[in-house]
C-alpha cells in the first residue's frame, strides 16, 4: 500500500491509502505504485486517478519516495464539484478570448492557453 | 455643585469609549473567525510544500556547485536582509511591540563590524518604529495585509528573490507573529533564503527529475518562498486580528471599572449635595424661630 496525500492552497483534499495512483506528470501520465524510485515529477492539469476514484488537479508537482506520494497542487476538485455546463460556456468564453490574444502578447496568451488546459481537465474527468 | 456636572462629563465620555472598543472587539472577534479558517486551510500545503522542498536541498548538498542561487548555502553572511512583517494599524496591544522589540534584538545580536544588515518591512507601524533606527531600510511593503493574496505574496517573493540575486545578499530572514490561538502569538524568526535543507538523518537517494532537474528548481523554488511568504502574512493577521480581540476586551472592562466607581463617586457627591442643602434649610428655620 502507498500513502496518497493531495494539498491545495485554499485546503487539504484527500489523506488515504491506496495500491496505486495515476498522476497526470508534465512529460506524460505516469503510474505510481510501492516501491516506487525517488521522483520529483511537474504536474500538468489533469486526472488523477487511485484505485477507482478520480479527480482533478491543476498544475503542480508530486513527490514519492516509494512510501508515500505527496501531491502539492494549486487547485483541485471531486468530479461532484463540477458543473458541466458552466465549464463549458467558460471554455467558450476563454476559446474567444484566445482568438482576440494576439501571438506578440506571450504572457496573456500563455495564461490563456493555461486556463483552456485546466478547463479541458476538468471537463475530462466528467 | 460643578464637581457633580463634571463628574457626569466624564462617565459619559468613559461610556462612549466603552462603545467603541466593544465594537471593535466585536468586528475583530468576526474577522479573527475568518483569517483562523485561512490559516488552518493553507497551512497543510505550506507545510508539504517545505518538506518537499527540505528534502530536495538536502539531496542537492551533495552537489559540489549549487543547482540554484536560491539554494547557495556556502555564502559569508555578510549582508544579511530582515524582514519585519507588522500590523498597518494599531490598536492591538503589545502586538506590534513584540515584533519591533524581537527585530532590534536580531539586529543587535547579529551585529558585526564587517556585517551589513538592512530591513524591509512589510506593514505600517514596523516601518514607523524602525525607520528611526540606524539601519537602511530597502522598502516598505504597504497596504499588503489588509488582503493577504498569495499573487501579493508572489510579488514580494519574486522582489526579494531579485534582491537576494542581484544585491549579493547572504541571508534573508523574516520576523513575524506566529498565530498559536486566539489568545495567544508566538513571535518567530525564520530564515527565508537560502532555503533550509530537512532535518533528517536519512541518507537520501537522488530523485528521478521530470522534467530536468533545473527546470523544476526554477519553478519550485520561487513558489516555495511565495508559499512560506503568504503563509506568515496569513498567520500575521490572525494573529493581529486575536491580539485586537483580548487588547479590546480588556479595554471595555477596565471602562466598566472606570464607570463604576465615577458613578459611586458621583452618587456620592449628589449625596452630600442634598445633606447640606437640608442642613441649611433647617438651621435657617431654627434661626427664624
Amino acid at each position: 500500500m502507498i500513502e496518497l496525500e493531495i494539498v491545495t492552497p485554499t485546503r487539504p483534499l484527500l489523506k488515504t491509502l491506496c495500491k496505486s495512483v495515476t498522476l497526470p506528470g508534465s512529460d506524460g501520465e505516469f503510474q505510481v505504485l510501492p516501491g516506487h524510485v525517488p521522483m520529483l515529477v511537474g504536474l500538468k492539469p489533469g486526472t488523477v486517478q487511485y484505485e477507482d476514484k478520480k479527480l482533478v488537479i491543476a498544475a503542480g508537482y508530486a513527490e514519492t519516495d516509494g512510501k508515500r506520494v505527496a501531491v502539492i497542487c494549486e487547485g483541485a476538485a471531486w468530479p461532484h464539484e463540477i458543473d458541466l455546463a458552466s465549464e463549458k460556456t467558460l471554455l467558450e468564453q476563454l476559446e474567444a478570448k484566445l482568438l482576440q490574444t494576439t501571438a506578440e502578447d506571450e504572457k496573456n496568451l500563455k495564461a490563456v492557453e493555461a486556463q483552456i488546459e485546466s478547463v479541458t481537465a476538468r471537463i475530462s474527468v466528467l | 455643585m460643578s464637581s457633580l456636572k463634571a463628574i457626569r462629563k466624564r462617565i459619559k465620555s468613559v461610556k462612549s469609549s466603552e462603545k467603541i472598543t466593544k465594537a471593535m472587539k466585536m468586528v475583530a472577534a468576526s474577522k479573527l473567525r475568518k483569517a483562523q479558517d485561512e490559516v488552518r486551510a493553507a497551512r497543510p500545503y505550506a507545510e508539504q510544500l517545505d518538506q518537499v522542498v527540505g528534502r530536495l536541498v538536502k539531496r542537492l548538498e551533495k552537489q559540489s556547485e549549487a543547482p540554484h542561487p536560491l539554494l547557495d548555502l556556502h555564502r559569508t553572511q555578510n549582508r544579511i536582509e530582515l524582514l519585519v512583517l507588522t500590523s498597518d494599524r494599531g490598536l492591538c496591544g503589545a502586538f506590534n511591540a513584540n515584533i519591533i522589540k524581537k527585530a532590534q534584538g536580531f539586529l543587535r545580536d547579529m551585529a558585526r563590524p564587517d556585517r551589513d544588515i538592512r530591513i524591509s518591512t512589510l506593514g505600517h507601524k514596523g516601518y514607523e518604529a524602525l525607520s528611526l533606527g540606524s539601519h537602511e531600510i530597502r522598502t516598505n511593503y504597504d497596504h499588503i495585509l489588509e488582503h493577504p493574496s498569495y499573487l501579493k505574496a508572489s510579488e514580494v517573493a519574486e522582489e526579494v528573490s531579485k534582491a537576494y540575486i542581484e544585491d549579493n545578499l547572504d541571508s534573508v530572514y523574516l520576523v513575524y507573529n506566529e498565530f498559536k490561538s486566539a489568545i495567544s502569538q508566538k513571535v518567530v524568526v525564520k530564515r527565508l533564503l537560502p532555503i533550509m535543507p530537512a532535518e533528517t538523518e536519512e541518507d537520501l537517494t537522488d530523485y528521478i527529475y521530470e522534467p530536468s532537474q533545473k527546470e523544476l528548481l526554477d519553478h519550485l523554488l520561487p513558489k516555495h518562498l511565495a508559499t512560506q511568504l503568504f503563509q506568515s502574512f496569513l498567520e500575521s493577521v490572525a494573529s493581529e486580528h486575536g491580539a485586537r480581540m483580548s487588547a479590546m476586551d480588556n479595554a471595555t472592562r477596565n471602562a466598566k471599572e472606570v464607570i463604576t466607581s465615577l458613578t459611586i463617586k458621583y452618587n456620592r457627591a449628589r449625596q452630600a449635595s442634598i445633606t447640606s442643602e437640608l442642613v441649611e434649610i433647617i438651621s435657617g428655620a431654627e434661626a427664624l424661630a
